[in-house]
């Protein structure tokens, strides 16, 4: 953090070739800090209930090209995530088994498994739960997931499949579709580019020009703030002041102050998957530019951490859209063959401090794990730049602050002893785990 | 049968370049222009002009690849772009008739044959590469998928067009360029054509496809450089469209006839009537 601070804070004041040469005087790579924040993670992360294996893998391919979960039979998850088009349909608006128009875009599936909420507005809160959207809405599949597991348990050789992906329960069930459908989405991890090669030092995977690209995404462009990780995405949401009318995360958390804001997609593999947001308004890269140039609808909700005027020369342009091409495959994408793709590793939260203060700063809970004594309030104070939300969806306790605007505080009473997962709405990338006595 | 009329090809290349008087404008301006690029390089100045006398004898690849062809790399380049717009015109009229399994060899080839030969102009001159945009367009052939394909098409349609505007900075007068590459892609149509048959009947739809895109491609690129400052006197390009026109009556659909409209002399002739032609273009 403090090398890339120090980077942007010189990129800022100097000529790009000042800084090469400074940089150089003074550290081996100039780029070191920056890098991190973009390191492969070298696992994916799964819910302790649903391990991968790869009988449910093979098994979650399978019903992942599988007509058979739409109602008519003319519709499979890959008929808009087709795997030749780098898991999308290369629409501006699919369709499903009713032909008509759907009402967002199809986004890619790449690295869904390192996104906490799922779809555009974070409606599902995991790949689990994700699968019954397409499967039971009535323009894509238009079927239930109980319609599907009885017309599968009439197949024998899926019975089969269902007995080694899931040895202990081995009934078709809704259940088990959706624990094979999303351990497979687990392994679409997009495979390693030139851009990773340069992060692990290797210094001419990227040619100059690239490179200067990623300077102005990392300072000048600010993309950072947002597309960050070896995923590009910091998976919360932002209106970035595209012009139609859906509310996205507003709508979905009855939040006004989160109206138009949608997820920072994935910037991994963009080559193949034209057309771009969550309206599949932009056509290419060049458009995204200039909509983040032209800065996009000027509305109290338009994110903060947008430039709020971004002025590109055409080099830098050029530049910009190198670097961002330097994040695809250059051959028909493929999901990643890393070893680590395959094994992954079960989610758990940091250890617990003992406070009854947390809070809001630069997009995370800190602490973000906390334990209180019986009848203790919790305050969370917004120590930020940006509105946040405090969300608990639980049994015991269903809270939500509303909109915290930077300095606000809230404090939460929990009604009874145990654990209590809260997040931000907004920024749902930010968790926070409260255990009460 | 393919093998004849290929030294045929290269016989009517030397003799016409030999003869024409661009050959000696375009080589004085091509010297400098070629110099520059092999010394970035370092590799060694190409041979002297001589129209088609570079033959290499190579294996595969299209069958204009191994005729020898143009020396001057900005013919070339413009050569190779229309070219592959030939393939994805053809490619085209293919889906237009559903004939998806049938269209995609030519997303394929720009892909994997041409784009390979442009690379290289396209690294040294700092156009913005296409390569990747032509691999996805042949992906949504693969899938079928048009709506896809049609919005793939666009990236692709305005790199190409950026490159071979950067690549006409070159070229000075344009005219001259236009008209040699516009006959280089028509004997590349012809060597395509006869490599389609064989005893006088077609037996690869996937080159007869490709020299009907190609025809149709240099005759865009003629009357393009024919609707600018007039170059042209009208009986000349009267005589032209009347040669296209015939030329044209061999490719009546984007699936070969059952019997050749023309035999390969026939074709060689009407292509050296609009050379004849289109030379004053080129002075
Ligand atoms: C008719 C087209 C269609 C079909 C069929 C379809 N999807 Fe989708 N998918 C979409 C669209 C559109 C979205 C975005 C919707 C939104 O965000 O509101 C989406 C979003 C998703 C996401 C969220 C990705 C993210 O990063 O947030 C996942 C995961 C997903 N689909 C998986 C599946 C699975 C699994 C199936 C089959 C059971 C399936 N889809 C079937 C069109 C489709
Ligand atoms: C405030 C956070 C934020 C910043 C800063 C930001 N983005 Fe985004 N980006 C997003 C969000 C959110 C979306 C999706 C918006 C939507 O669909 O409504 C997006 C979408 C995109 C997309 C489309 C991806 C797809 O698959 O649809 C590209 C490309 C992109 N951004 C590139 C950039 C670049 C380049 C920059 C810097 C100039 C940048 N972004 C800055 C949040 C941000």
């Amino acid at each position: 953090m403090g090398a890339a601070a120090v980077f942007v804070a010189l990129a800022g004041l100097k000529p790009a070739a000042t800084i090469d040469r400074q940089a150089r005087a003074q550290s081996p790579d100039p780029f070191a800090g920056l890098k991190e924040k973009f390191t492969r993670p070298g696992f994916v992360p799964y819910p302790a209930d649903n391990a991968p294996t790869p009988e449910k893998i093979a098994l979650g391919r399978r019903l992942f090209a599988d007509k058979a979960l739409s109602s008519v039979g003319t519709i499979a998850c890959a008929s808009c995530h087709d795997p030749r088009l780098a898991f999308t349909d290369g629409e501006v608006r699919g369709k499903g088994v009713t032909g008509r128009s759907l009402a967002r875009h199809t986004p890619s599936l790449w690295n869904a498994a390192f996104s906490p909420l799922l779809f555009w507005d974070g409606r599902a809160s995991s790949l689990e739960e994700q699968v019954h959207f397409p499967v039971e809405h009535p323009d894509e599949m238009g079927s239930t997931l109980e319609t599907a597991a009885q017309r599968l348990a009439r197949d024998e050789s899926y019975r089969g499949a269902f007995l080694a992906a899931f040895p202990e329960d081995p009934e078709v069930s809704p259940h088990s579709i959706a624990g094979a459908l999303a351990a497979y989405e687990r392994t679409l991890v997009s495979p390693p580019t030139r851009f990773d090669a340069w992060v692990a030092g290797k210094a001419d995977a990227l040619t100059p020009s690239e490179v200067r690209g990623f300077r102005l995404f990392a300072g000048k462009g600010r993309c950072i703030s947002c597309h960050v990780g070896f995923d590009f995405t910091d998976h919360n949401f932002y209106d970035i002041g595209l012009p139609d009318g859906d509310r996205g995360r507003g709508k979905e958390i009855g939040l006004p102050a989160a109206d138009h804001a949608f997820k920072t997609p994935t910037l991994r593999e963009l080559a193949w998957t034209a057309p771009y947001m969550h309206d599949g308004s932009l056509a290419t890269l060049d458009d995204v530019l200039r909509h983040y140039e032209e800065g996009g609808l000027d509305r109290p909700t338009r994110s903060r951490d947008l430039p709020a005027k971004l002025r590109l020369t055409d080099d830098e342009r050029t530049d910009l859209v190198a670097f961002l091409e330097t994040l695809s495959s250059d051959t028909p994408p493929q999901p990643s063959t890393e070893p680590w793709v395959a094994g992954g590793r079960p989610v758990s939260p940091p250890p617990p401090q003992d406070a009854t203060v947390v809070s809001q700063i630069n997009k995370t809970f800190n602490p973000g794990h906390v334990r209180l004594k019986a009848a203790q309030a919790l305050t969370v104070l917004n120590d930020d730049t940006r509105t946040h939300n405090v969300r608990i969806f639980d049994a015991k306790l269903n809270f939500n602050s509303g909109a915290q605007e930077p300095r606000e505080s809230v404090t939460i009473r929990f009604p009874q002893p145990g654990t209590y997962e809260a997040f931000c709405g907004i920024h749902p990338s930010m968790r926070l785990t409260v255990e009460v006595k | 049968m393919a093998k004849f009329t290929r030294k045929l090809w290269v016989g009517i290349g030397v003799a016409t370049v030999a003869s024409a008087s661009m050959a000696q404008g375009i080589g004085a301006q091509d010297v400098d222009h070629d110099e520059m690029e092999h010394k970035a390089h370092g590799a060694p100045l190409p041979p002297a002009l001589n129209g088609g006398a570079n033959l290499n004898s190579g294996e595969g690849g299209e069958a204009y690849l191994t005729d020898g062809g143009p020396t001057d790399t900005r013919v070339r380049f413009y050569r190779d772009i229309e070219l592959t717009r030939g393939h994805l015109l053809v490619g085209q009229q293919l889906i237009d008739l559903e004939l998806w399994d049938e269209a995609l060899p030519h997303f394929l080839h720009p892909t994997e044959e041409l784009y390979g030969l442009m690379e290289k102009y396209i690294k040294l001159h700092n156009m913005r590469p296409f390569g990747r945009e032509l691999k996805a367009l042949a992906q949504t052939v693969k899938a079928k998928r048009k709506g896809a394909y049609e919005r793939a098409l666009k990236p692709v349609e305005q790199r190409i067009d950026a490159a071979l505007g950067t690549a006409k900075t070159f070229m000075r007068p344009e005219q001259r360029f236009v008209v040699q590459s516009a006959i280089e892609v028509l004997r590349s149509a012809q060597s395509e054509y006869a490599e389609s048959m064989e005893n006088g009947v077609f037996v690869k739809p996937v080159e007869y496809q490709d020299s009907r895109g190609f025809v149709w491609r240099a005759e865009r690129v003629i009357e393009e450089a024919a609707a600018g400052p007039p170059l042209l006197d009208a009986d000349s390009l009267a005589k032209v469209r009347a040669a296209f026109g015939k030329l044209k009556a061999a490719w009546p659909a984007p699936l070969p006839p059952p019997k050749p409209a023309l035999d390969v002399g026939e074709m060689s002739a009407l292509i050296s009537q609009i050379e004849l032609h289109t030379s004053s273009m080129t002075r």
